[in-house]
């Protein structure tokens, strides 16, 4: 990275890019030209390292450089100079470098007062007048702690300022910050340097983590904020702000999870480039998980990297075998790459850098890291993983991490690195432990625009794969393994029972119904036969009512044609 | 004084030898004062004595070559044995002190 970004001489006007990218960017372009900058820290806090890549960056840009050493000698500071991967080599061996040794020895007397008019000249003797584009004054206190008074520290600091205006050269002065110094060489080298860097190092459970500031630029916009860096190989690397600012792609596009079931709870997977949060206590099968994620992806023709730190690559293919998960033939293929960090004692920015280094060389469209409980909840560390889910992010990457939770912190589900905030989903793996059995169950805890199930399922692991199986609950209680068995075995037969039981029901009432229908056909044949009665009845009534009529009338006529003979006679024999 | 250095001049000559090279940065406080004490430490050395001032201004590529980074400054040549002194000389007992015991301490 940092030689791609020397060979490319298109820095903006008025700045000289340094090599190391990260900074470049923060400064907009790189150190202020033919201007004193000044790199201040500590010891072992990276400032010459810092000078020499600007003077690399420099001189691969077809300048020269002048490296004025006064503490190290010119041998180490040569040395110094090869141990990176810079093909330093070349460029002394081509003269493009002189080092200069300004340290004091122990055979040089001092009588009197004295200049670094000297230093100056050296300086300018070293190249023909305006080649030396760079020129680095390497520990200039050490020199300045020479001269008798403050006054004249003072003096020739400003000497020297004269002199780099005349020269045109961007001049780098490295010097020990003493925090607590005022008033001194240090305060006047700040006040004439246009920009100051500053380096700091830290000790975090033994290990140094070193971090960079611009204090101060003037006249040009920079980052304000303390950023980590690394001393790796190529020297000063900042990754914070290792890639270009992007936006990163929006996707609706889900992701099976390996487990059909797990993808049915989260509505359908994970969302492409989110990030996916395993934790668990040990053994709850967070890393088999894991390894049915990756085959998922890769059986979509997916590229996948899987970052381990506690079990070697080969054991994860082993173990994932045994739940019919297939990593070999995809490792095979080249689409998965399975990279052991295990045993590694290194801080999170070099974890983190390791990582990042092999997302930019496999360039995968997935991500494991197992587990990324790695990184403590120390702030360098939650840093650290915030970065590499920004990484992720900005790429695209779909991540999935697991993380290791204490036995000690037990139902604490907020898991040791505090991830679970950064992450879009979370997958929660815990054992229940129930008449005399112990059984994974997986709760999704959160995810983010998804609505997800949340019910807890249990997590089945045999020789034909991984499988969740709805757990049963009851009376609050969630059911599983052998209970969950039962409890399934007693509802078939519940079910059974009811079934029977309904069919007999309703066979009774179709009988019942033919039964009455058949009653209700011989009710309306009686009720139909005792109308027909009835009828014949009133007809007879009829009749017989019509037919004493008819005697009636009869009688009556016979009876007056009898009178007309006699006298007529009363009723009295009617 | 330092790895870039060339090798001192041979010059072949006699222990008693002695060769003076001040270099000053032009005409200032110091160099005219360095110039003088100087003068005045000669007047009471004896022997085959050379005495050479250079201006790193004019010069500054003598200054390279030599590895000063401090002016004034008296590199003194006894014999093969070469050392550096640095300032205007306003104390006489380290440059006394070369030149009479030999090689520095």
């Amino acid at each position: 990275m940092s030689r791609s970004a020397t060979h490319n001489p298109c820095a903006p006007a008025g700045k000289m890019l340094t090599g190391i990218s990260g900074f470049d960017r923060m400064s907009g372009g790189g150190l202020p030209l033919a201007r004193i900058s000044a790199v201040i820290g500590g010891a072992g806090a990276g400032k010459t390292v810092f000078a020499m890549q600007s003077m690399i960056s420099v001189v691969n840009a077809g300048g020269n450089g002048v490296f004025v050493s006064f503490e190290q000698s010119p041998h180490s500071i040569r040395e110094g100079f090869m141990a990176f991967d810079w093909n330093a080599e070349d460029l002394f061996g081509s003269d493009r470098i002189c080092i200069l040794d300004g340290r004091m020895r122990s055979d040089v007397a001092i009588s009197g007062g004295f200049d670094i008019a000297g230093l100056l000249a050296s300086v300018g003797g070293a190249f023909p007048p305006g080649q030396a584009s760079c020129i680095v004054f390497d520990g200039i206190d050490a020199l300045l702690s020479l001269l008798e008074s403050t006054a004249l520290q003072r003096t020739e600091l400003l000497r020297m300022q004269e002199y780099v205006e005349q020269l045109s050269s961007t001049v780098i002065l490295t010097l020990k910050s003493y925090p607590n110094v005022t008033g001194g060489f240090e305060e006047v080298a700040l006040y004439m340097s246009d920009c100051v860097v500053e380096l700091e190092r830290n000790t975090e459970d033994g290990l140094a983590n070193r971090s960079l500031r611009i204090q101060k630029y003037r006249s040009s916009a920079h980052a304000q904020s303390r950023v980590p860096f690394l001393m790796t190989q190529k020297g000063i690397e900042i990754a914070a702000i290792e890639a270009e600012p992007k936006q990163p792609p929006i996707t609706s596009e889900r992701l099976s999870v390996g487990i059909a079931r797990l993808d049915e709870m989260l509505a359908g997977g994970v969302y492409r480039g989110s990030s996916t949060l395993l934790s668990g206590s040990p053994g709850t099968a967070k890393t088999t998980l894991g390894a049915s994620f990756l085959e998922a992806c890769c059986n979509r023709e997916e590229r996948a990297l899987a970052i381990f730190f506690d079990e070697n690559p080969g054991e994860i293919v082993r173990n994932a075998a045994s739940v019919r998960i297939d990593l070999e033939r995809h490792v095979g293929s080249g689409l998965l790459r399975l990279h052991g960090m295990v045993d590694r004692s290194a801080g999170p920015d070099e974890f983190a850098h390791e990582i990042a280094e092999q997302v930019r060389d496999h360039h995968p469209r997935h991500l494991l890291i197992d587990p990324i409980s790695i990184f403590t909840s120390s702030q360098s560390a939650q840093n650290a993983v915030r970065r590499l889910l920004q990484l992720c992010k900005r790429e695209g990457i779909t991540v999935v991490m697991t993380s290791l939770l204490d036995r000690l912190n037990g139902e604490n589900e907020s898991s040791r690195s505090n991830v679970s905030t950064l992450c879009d989903n979370w997958i929660h793996l815990s054992y229940l432990v129930q008449s005399g059995e112990r059984n994974r169950s997986l709760t999704v805890v959160k995810s983010r625009g998804t609505p997800h199930s949340n019910q807890v399922g249990e997590l089945l692991l045999s020789n034909e794969g991984i499988t969740i199986a709805d757990a049963f609950t009851e009376d609050g209680a969630v059911l599983m393994g052998s209970l969950r068995w039962q409890k399934e075995r007693a509802n078939e037969q519940d079910l059974r029972k009811a079934e029977l039981e309904a069919d007999r029901v309703e066979r009774g009432t179709i009988r019942d119904i033919e039964e009455l229908e058949r009653r209700q056909l011989a009710l309306e044949t009686e009720l139909k036969e005792k109308r027909e009665d009835l009828h014949r009845l009133q007809r007879q009534a009829r009749d017989v009512s019509h037919a004493e009529e008819e005697r009636r009338d009869m009688m009556s006529r016979r009876r007056s044609s009898r009178s007309t003979l006699s006298a007529p006679q009363p009723d009295g024999d009617a | 004084m330092t790895d870039n250095r060339p090798p001192p001049a041979a010059q072949g000559s006699a222990p008693s030898s002695i060769r003076f090279e001040l270099y000053v940065a032009g005409d200032t406080l110091y160099s005219r004062r360095a110039i003088a004490n100087l003068e005045n430490l000669l007047k009471g050395l004896e022997g085959d004595i050379t005495f050479e001032v250079i201006d790193v201004l004019k010069d500054p590529q003598a200054a390279f070559r030599r590895g000063i980074f401090g002016t004034p400054s008296l590199v003194t040549q006894v014999g093969e044995h070469q050392s550096l002194i640095l300032g205007d000389l306003s104390d006489p007992e380290p440059v006394l002190r070369r030149l009479g015991s030999g090689p520095a301490g």
